[in-house]
């Protein structure tokens, strides 16, 4: 189990010593029991840095929005940043670095094992408590500790721990320069891609009932994008209405382009969304699972970008978030890439 | 009152600019009749079909969208049709996922020689999209 | 003059099943995976839910609608014909003081000082039930 403590020294030594110019972390959130995303720039503040099961979130997602200000700013980083770093947070770094959104020397990587327990699913404690509001939980060697009015109790991760932890694969941030806690690779509680093979069992009927359901319900708020690092686009396709390009074309004018999608938050335009971002995400998508946990109408979108990346892997042997070198999923090819279907 | 009339399926046919749209172009040429349900869309390469251009023709009511491009090893610009390749088999398989059926979208390589084989990709795939009957489930419905 | 009935909480369903029965379109909450919306039923529902993911706006306003529909004809300008809502009667169950008060608050924009036809139609004929909040989470 990692001390806490030595999250906050490591952070509290690195801004001292200037070697990073602020550190991406989490601390005590405003609501209730999760923690939040930070970013902290001097030393003293280190203190304030939380390890626990409720440091769900993408922290490359701090890092992408550092980047885009400095860019927009028009300064260079000048020293690097910190990060405090999961294991499914590394492999999101990674993907970053190979598609060279920033330079490894940019970021200095503290990692962190979330060991055999993950993270927490807020939806499935709250299921669990029965109503009772948690007001803080904690990592309890392979559990969690979860605190309501009623006291302290234990509750197993396996029954409340996410889902995107269940099947994951590399709970230990493999790029680092730091890492903290035991690297409990093959950990391994449920199969890989189990919840998608659940799924393809179904008919193809069943399949267009389910997901006709799902893009029924969604509402278009753009959560899944806004929350996934590697939805970085300035302007994404999207967002686009038609117009002409010309070289004098202002980058606000190609904001406004071509109209791919309707602003509507109808059936086959969501559809359309869904679809056309889980195949921007091929390759690229590490499962870290936030754009499921952010959804607020439940879609599960884990599922979309799950199937991609298990053709990635299975059909072109690509693993995304692997190695920072080599061109990404669709940028490449393999003379034996399957080509049966095709006439 | 006219009376009850085949059902025609709509193919939207992106076609590369180098061998399949030549393709096309000498099937015409050399008089091969074939059915006229497809709608021929030039692009500079197969490599270049973003997926949008199928989810965007599907959306629009197309029943069925065919790419075709150059063989592999003869694509004008080297690589276009292997990351066609790679590419369009995701969207393939995405469409499948969410229970599009699986011969709405359908890939070729025709040659700028081959314009027999155009027409029977074309023949074929209209023979195929008519049990399927007008596609529903991608298609915004604008009423 | 206002007459108040109360009603046996076990008759709600008989309640409802009567509004549907007497032409109305009824709605209430109900939980689709994991989610509660505002969902067409025929008779019961269970009262019992903290709130929609999202208010009953779109029985008076929904996101998308069809003003106009037009017809080329060859030579002659497009001919315009008025879409006037459809607007059922909808009974909505279930509505919280909340969004009870964010539909007076679209009236006073969309029909206090103005005629908007397609909201006022839409509005007409939209029951909301309200539910009160005994226990807010």
């Amino acid at each position: 189990m990692i001390n806490v403590q030595d999250i906050r020294d490591t952070a509290r030594d690195l801004l001292a010593k200037g070697e990073v110019r602020a550190v991406i972390g989490w601390r005590a959130g405003s609501r209730g029991m999760a923690a939040e995303p930070c970013v902290i720039t001097k030393p003293e503040e280190a203190d304030s840095l939380v390890w626990d099961p409720t440091c769900y979130h993408n922290l490359a997602l701090n890092l992408v929005n550092d980047r885009k200000e400095l860019r927009h700013a028009k300064q260079s980083p000048g020293a690097p940043i910190g990060i405090v770093a999961k294991g499914c947070d590394a492999r999101a770094i990674v993907v970053l670095l190979q598609e060279n959104y920033f330079k490894r020397e940019d970021v200095y990587i503290i990692g962190v094992s979330c060991e055999n327990s993950g993270v927490l699913d807020e939806k499935k404690l709250a299921t669990q408590l029965k109503g009772f509001a948690p007001t803080a939980a904690a990592f309890a060697g392979d559990d969690f500790s979860v605190t309501t009015a009623k006291g302290e109790n234990k509750i197993a991760a396996r029954e409340v721990m996410a889902d995107r932890c269940l099947e994951c694969r590399t709970p230990f941030p493999k790029e680092n320069n730091t890492a903290l806690g035991e690297d409990k690779t093959g950990r391994d509680i449920e199969p890989q891609f189990a919840a998608l093979q659940r799924f393809e069992a179904q008919d193809e009927a069943a399949r267009w009932d389910f997901w006709q359901r799902q893009f029924d319900r969604c509402i278009r708020c753009f959560a899944c994008r806004s929350v996934c690092p590697m939805c970085f686009c300035d302007e994404c396709v999207v967002d686009s209405i038609e117009m002409k390009i010309a070289p004098e074309t202002t980058a606000e004018e190609k904001a406004n382009r071509i109209r791919w999608v309707e602003r509507s938050a109808t059936r086959a335009e969501n559809a359309t969304y869904h679809m056309t971002r889980a195949l921007h995400l091929a390759g690229r998508c590490v499962d870290c699972g936030e754009c499921e946990r952010v959804c607020p109408v439940n879609i599960p979108l884990r599922l979309l970008n799950n199937k991609m990346e298990r053709e990635a892997r299975e059909a072109f042997g690509f693993e995304p978030g692997a190695s920072i070198g080599g061109p990404s999923l669709v940028a490449s090819f393999r003379d034996d890439d399957p080509g049966e279907f095709i006439r | 009152m006219s009376e009850q009339q085949k059902y025609e399926p709509k193919i939207v046919a992106f076609l590369c600019k180098w061998c399949s749209s030549a393709g096309s172009d000498l099937a015409g040429v050399s008089r091969i009749q074939y059915p006229a349900n497809a709608t021929p869309i030039t692009v500079p390469c197969s490599g270049s079909v973003s997926p949008m251009y199928i989810l965007s023709a599907l959306k629009k009511g197309a029943d069925g969208v065919l790419v075709s491009g150059c063989h592999i090893g003869d694509c004008h610009y080297m690589e276009g049709n292997f990351l066609a390749r790679r590419k369009l088999h995701l969207v393939k398989e995405l469409l499948q996922f969410c229970g599009v059926e699986e011969n709405r979208f359908r890939m070729s390589w025709v040659s700028a020689a081959e314009g027999a084989k155009f027409a029977e990709v074309v023949k074929e795939f209209v023979e195929d999209l008519r049990p399927l009957g007008p596609q529903e489930k991608l298609k915004a419905k604008r009423a | 003059m206002s007459m108040e009935k109360i009603l046996d909480k076990a008759r709600l369903n008989d309640w409802i099943a009567a509004v549907a029965k007497g032409g109305w379109e009824v709605h209430a909450p109900a939980l689709e995976d994991g989610v509660w919306l505002f969902k067409p039923v025929a008779e019961s529902t269970d009262l019992d839910y903290p709130n929609t993911k999202q208010p009953p706006k779109e029985f008076s306003f929904p996101q998308r609608e069809i003003f106009f529909a037009f017809e080329q004809v060859k030579g002659e300008a497009p001919r315009l014909t008025e879409v006037k809502p459809a607007a059922p009667q909808c009974a909505v169950f279930g509505v919280r003081p909340c969004d009870g008060r964010g539909a007076v608050r679209m009236d006073r924009v969309f029909s206090d000082n103005v005629n908007d036809p397609y909201y006022e139609t839409r509005r007409k004929n939209t029951a909301y039930v309200g539910l009160a909040c005994n226990a807010p989470p």
